[in-house]
């Protein structure tokens, strides 16, 4: 009875040694796939610039849009060469570079989400692998792992509105208007003079 | 004085024959027990050999599912797939008038110039180039939104694809878990069979060999007495 016991107990610590070596060997194996340096920068920086480049050609485009109402804008103001023309201008400029900025951190965000993600493929591999060698465990591998896995999806609808323009030249486009309105009332022009109600002085000869 | 002496003598004999009986039972016993000790170790021998065996395979099972998904998680597996994704959603995204044909002219700048046949050729041209130029920078943002979701949840994404291998595998070791659990449960009930206990009963030649002698006793104190 002993010696058969003994002999079982021996056997138990033959079975887990080799339980040991196949955990050891499963989890080399693991690490050299996600941290032998397989899932490099380049692998990164692909995903980063595609996003980036998602979001600034819409900024892009937007700018060359805001840039070209705030030059019609300037010339309908007559403020082309102006203060007010270089304020605007600076304030598109100053906005550009603000949604840059949110840009780049956001698609540092995400990058790290990636990582992340892949982390969580590692841990899943991990848990495969405990789950292998112990069936009590097994029962929680599947559900656990895709949980792990999950990556955060960065945002793919369009930005929608990324500048509020200044509103430049209102007032004057609007007395633009309203002297336009007075030179051609009465069916042509008028000798009146549309702000004062008085005969246009003629003060030279043609 | 001869007739305890002899008593004595035969009743010592008796007794001395009884004794043998009682251990011969006794000792019968005890092969008894060590032949069912035998047939209880050999039982467990067997029944663990076979429960092993099993759970060996099953493991193996496990480890082959396990390994099929590994094989496939690998950062150059993955990479492939990812690209190859990502122009699956290329071409699957890319609306048909934006793809330029051979000589990088879109479709979509016949369907917006049809019926200005007769229009300046300066603006014919300007329009054809802007129309172009949307396309151009239609497929680029295309392209950009096909690798962001080839890295994530596109239908063969790499998130998705991910999930569907450790899906899959995981629900291999499970399976191959719950019949190792149902073995391993199977064996912890033959380990709790324990071996045939062999009583040994007093023996009636025990009692008479105790009594000869006790006559035998009497009988030789007498004859020696006298």
């Amino acid at each position: 009875m002993l010696q058969f016991e003994m002999q079982q107990a021996a056997e138990a610590k033959q079975r887990e040694a080799e339980r040991k070596a196949r955990l050891e060997e499963g989890k080399t194996q693991i690490d050299q796939i996600f941290a032998g340096g397989g899932f490099d920068q380049a692998f990164y920086d692909k995903y980063k610039n595609a996003e980036l480049s998602n979001a600034q050609q819409q900024l892009d485009a937007q700018y060359d849009k805001g840039v070209l109402k705030n030059r019609y804008d300037l010339a309908r103001a007559g403020l082309s060469r102006s203060s007010a023309a270089n304020t605007a201008k600076a304030d598109l400029a100053a906005q550009k570079s603000f949604q840059e900025t949110g840009f780049q951190t956001a698609a540092d965000q995400n990058v790290a989400a990636l990582k992340s993600g892949i982390q969580g493929q590692q841990q899943s591999a991990y848990n495969q692998l405990y789950g292998t060698e112990d069936p009590a465990l097994a029962a929680n591998v599947a559900t656990s792992s895709v949980k792990q896995s999950m990556a955060a999806t960065p945002n793919l609808q369009p930005l929608g509105e990324l500048f509020k323009p200044l509103v430049i030249g209102s007032i004057s486009a609007g007395q633009n208007l309203l002297d336009n309105y007075y030179a051609n009332s009465g069916g042509g022009l008028s000798t009146t003079n549309p702000r004062q109600g008085r005969p246009v002085q003629v003060t030279g000869e043609g | 004085m001869c007739a305890p002496m002899a008593i004595g003598i035969i009743g010592a004999i008796a007794s001395a024959a009884a004794g043998i009986i009682s251990m011969q039972a006794q000792q019968s016993a005890m092969k008894k027990q060590e032949e069912a000790n035998q047939q209880w170790a050999n039982y467990q021998r067997r029944e663990r050999a076979e429960a092993w065996q099993r759970e060996e395979q099953y493991r193996q099972n496990a480890e082959a599912a396990r390994q099929s998904t590994i094989s496939e998680m690998d950062a150059q597996k993955q990479k492939e797939a990812q690209g190859k994704e990502e122009e699956r959603l290329k071409q699957d995204i890319t609306p048909t008038d934006v793809k330029p044909d051979e000589k990088g002219m879109v479709a979509i700048g016949d369907e917006l110039l049809r019926g200005t046949g007769g229009g300046d050729p300066l603006v014919t041209q300007d329009l054809q180039k802007k129309i172009n130029s949307a396309a151009v920078e239609s497929r680029k943002r295309i392209a950009n939104l096909a690798t962001i979701q080839s890295y994530g949840g596109s239908q063969f994404g790499l998130q998705n694809r991910a999930q569907d291998l450790f899906n899959k595998s995981g629900q291999d070791i499970r399976f191959q878990g719950n019949l190792r659990q149902g073995n391993l449960g199977a064996l912890g009930i033959a380990g709790n069979v324990e071996p045939a206990k062999i009583q040994t009963t007093p023996s009636y030649a025990g009692g008479i060999a105790s009594s000869l002698a006790s006559i035998a006793g009497k009988g030789l104190s007498s004859g020696f007495g006298s």
